[in-house]
């Protein structure tokens, strides 16, 4: 009885810490959105309006956008990080000192800070004196017109490459380690059995990956809803509202405008998406494993 | 009586007299402190933070903090935050109000958010009268509901900074029109390799609205304005429409800005001009310092300041904006921080910072019409007087971040290619949803 009661006093230090500076905030977000409050009227909490916060951002067409916008960052970058980082964890699974050292260096980028990448990926593509507008415009890809944040489809194009840059990285990192756990032999034995590397792929490397590419998927699904470092960073949502994500709008209504109320609500249909969307990819991932 | 007699008599007389006189003088310096501030340093001892934007106008006032400090007793200390996030700072401190600051930097724009959170001033400045010496739009400005909420502190009016040195080489008169700017613009491009006019119209910061402060005086030159006399939402009329043409049309129609413009905010532009880019840059005079600073410009000494261009047989209009000073209700150090206000904010300190070229943000009447700093500064500063008296704030409500949000949203739209009668359509709607929001509708 004693040793059962233990482990509630052992994970006690840690609860204390936990509850106030992630429980509590969560909670009082979640009052808070049922609540009218404008900061600069007043320092004091509103009054209780119910649901309408949520049904003002249900029919709020800024609202609308910034969703498809979140829609069309994360469908993308995820889905072009999960292939690329794929594509190279197949291309360095072998145990040699070089393959070894580029996997050291290619996490760099991960590691960097958000804030610092979006900075310098904004000058790198400056139009009169960017090293990338540069590169780009030399090889006739794109025309000598081109403003890459001042255009709504560049600039997207833009906030994409920096994204894939940082964690494509990751990717691989994580990848990599769930190669490693593919036994050898298996492929050894569909090699002499007369399987392609397409089929090897397909039928045996991909289906025991699941796990790997669940967990994977499921990190950087987070990390691209809630993105806002670089997008602040580099285009503040322009132009126009091209770029305005979820967490920028969510940003602005709260510490802009100060709808502390409406800002809370826009926070939590945030979270609604991110579990219903979790919930999804381990009900398709896993059951595919069992 | 004897010579030497009359001698001793009259000496006496002298030293008296010169003593009387002496002390009168010493006198009249104690009833008159320097700065006005007050005389027996009653703050003595205190300590007072002041939270201001990085910028060369609140650097030079920085350095010369010592003076105020041997005249009061009171040590201040700096704390600095860039412009794009000096309105979250100043908001989060003030709501929080436990007295972290005792001097903030506002903005005119802002006065009505803070109005909850910052001291009425009024009954300070009626009791020192030296603090009264200011145009009367710029006062306005930092007033909320009849309270003086803030005391100016930079004030600025709208100009153009051309290349003075191409203009005389290619037989240019500076623009008085925009329809001169076009026309400048043009032939620079044909017989150089600079751009005509550095404009910007990028969304870069969610309260640095900066793509529209060229965009409003073009709509308010023309007889228009943002809102009717019912707050209803009036700029995508035919006079709205009209003057963002003409905005937008620098960059798309008669193509005479860099190719940067479209993403710029004011500094990159500013800086496009600094570096011998373009030949034309339209804003604030505060600019000036960058000019003439040759570790970050390549045109120093070799431009001119002229009044923001107007339409043609239309009355010239000039933003006008104000960055002023205010007590938060949570100072602990209101006194104190009053007589550091009146000191940064003195005619004797603005001249000094003038003359000693660190400086040229000027906003006391004394000083837009002293003759010597306008003989400086060929008379940019009675120029910039003419605009206080001509020109116009962007309007002060609380709901001003959120419409500003929007206008700033659609110019970098139009910028971007959308119609400029479907995106200020569109607008209007979003304007007019923000004041339905607010209440101003029945």
């Amino acid at each position: 009885m004693w040793k059962a009661k233990q482990g509630y006093f052992l994970i006690l230090p840690a609860l204390l810490v936990l509850i106030p500076i992630s429980i509590y905030p969560l909670v009082s977000t979640f009052r808070l959105s049922f609540h009218e409050w404008n900061l600069f009227k007043s320092k004091s909490m509103g009054l209780f309006v119910g649901f309408a916060n949520y049904k003002r951002a249900l029919i709020d067409p800024f609202f609308q956008t910034s969703a498809l916008t979140t829609c069309i960052f994360v469908s993308l970058s995820v889905g072009i990080e999960v292939c690329l980082g794929l594509g190279i964890s197949l291309l360095l699974n072998k145990d040699k000192i070089f393959h070894k050292f580029v996997k050291r260096i290619l996490i760099i980028p991960f590691i960097l800070c958000p804030a610092l990448i979006g900075y310098s990926w904004r000058f790198f593509f400056n139009p009169e004196f960017g090293i990338m507008d540069y590169l780009f415009k030399s090889t006739a890809l794109v025309g000598r017109e081109v403003v890459w944040l001042g255009d709504k489809r560049w600039a997207m194009a833009v906030l994409l490459f920096t994204d894939i840059w940082q964690w494509t990285p990751f990717m691989i990192l994580i990848l990599s380690a769930g190669l490693s756990s593919v036994p050898r032999e298996l492929c050894d034995a569909a090699g002499i059995d007369g399987a392609s590397k397409i089929q090897l792929l397909r039928f045996i490397i991909i289906p025991l990956l699941i796990p790997t590419l669940g967990v994977a998927l499921i990190i950087k699904t987070i990390y691209s809803v809630k993105m806002f470092d670089k997008v602040f960073v580099l285009t503040q949502g322009g132009p126009g509202r091209a770029t305005e994500v979820l967490a920028l709008y969510t940003y602005r209504e709260g510490f802009i405008f100060f709808h502390m109320g409406y800002a809370a609500a826009l926070a939590y249909l945030l979270v609604i998406i991110l579990i219903v969307l979790v919930t999804l990819y381990s009900r398709i991932l896993y059951r595919e494993t069992k | 009586m004897s010579t030497q007699q009359m001698y001793r008599k009259f000496g006496g007389m002298l030293i008296v007299g010169t003593m009387i006189f002496a002390l009168s003088v010493v006198g009249y310096a104690q009833t008159e402190p320097p700065f006005y501030l007050k005389s027996d340093k009653p703050f003595a001892g205190e300590e007072i933070n002041v939270l201001l934007h990085i910028s060369d106008a609140f650097r030079a006032v920085e350095k010369r903090t010592s003076q105020f400090e041997k005249l009061t007793g009171i040590k201040v200390n700096y704390i600095w935050a860039p412009y794009p996030v000096l309105h979250e700072k100043l908001i989060a401190a003030l709501i929080g109000g436990k007295g972290k600051y005792d001097v903030v930097n506002n903005v005119d724009t802002w006065i009505s958010e803070t109005a909850n959170y910052t001291v009425n001033l009024q009954a300070m400045i009626d009791e020192d009268k030296s603090v009264q010496d200011y145009p009367e739009i710029l006062l306005k400005m930092c007033s909320f509901e009849g309270k003086l909420l803030a005391l100016p502190n930079r004030s600025h009016a709208q100009f153009i900074f051309y290349r003075k040195d191409i203009f005389n080489k290619l037989g240019l008169e500076a623009p008085d029109t925009w329809d001169d700017v076009v026309k400048a613009g043009k032939t620079i491009q044909q017989n150089t390799d600079l751009k005509g006019i550095a404009m910007y119209y990028g969304r870069v910061s969610p309260t640095a609205m900066h793509n529209f402060f060229i965009w409003y005086p073009m709509l308010r030159g023309l007889g228009g304005c943002i809102f009717d006399e019912n707050m209803e939402p009036i700029f995508n009329n035919e006079i709205g429409v009209k003057a963002t043409e003409r905005y937008i049309g620098f960059m798309l129609k008669d193509k005479i800005t860099p190719i940067g413009s479209v993403a710029f905010d004011e500094y990159g532009a500013a800086l496009s001009f600094a570096h011998g880019k373009s030949a034309m840059w339209p804003n604030w005079e505060y600019a000036y310092p960058l000019f003439q600073d040759p570790e970050r410009s390549t045109v120093v000494g070799k431009f001119g300041v002229a009044p923001l261009p107007k339409w043609k047989n239309k009355p010239r209009f000039s933003s006008v904006i104000t960055h002023a000073l205010s007590i938060p209700l949570g100072s602990r150090h209101k006194e104190a921080a009053w007589e550091y206000i009146k000191w940064a904010s003195s005619a004797a300190l603005q001249k000094e910072l003038v003359l000693a070229g660190e400086s040229i943000v000027v906003n006391r009447i004394a000083n837009l019409v002293d003759p010597e700093l306008n003989t400086k500064f060929n008379n940019l500063f009675k120029a910039k007087l003419e605009s206080f008296r001509m020109g116009g704030s962007l309007p002060s409500m609380p709901e001003w971040a959120e419409i500003s949000n929007v206008l700033s949203a659609t110019i970098s739209d139009i910028a971007s290619g959308m119609p400029i009668k479907l995106a200020l359509d569109k607008a209007v709607e979003d304007t007019r949803n923000i004041m339905k929001r607010a209440g101003y509708y029945k």
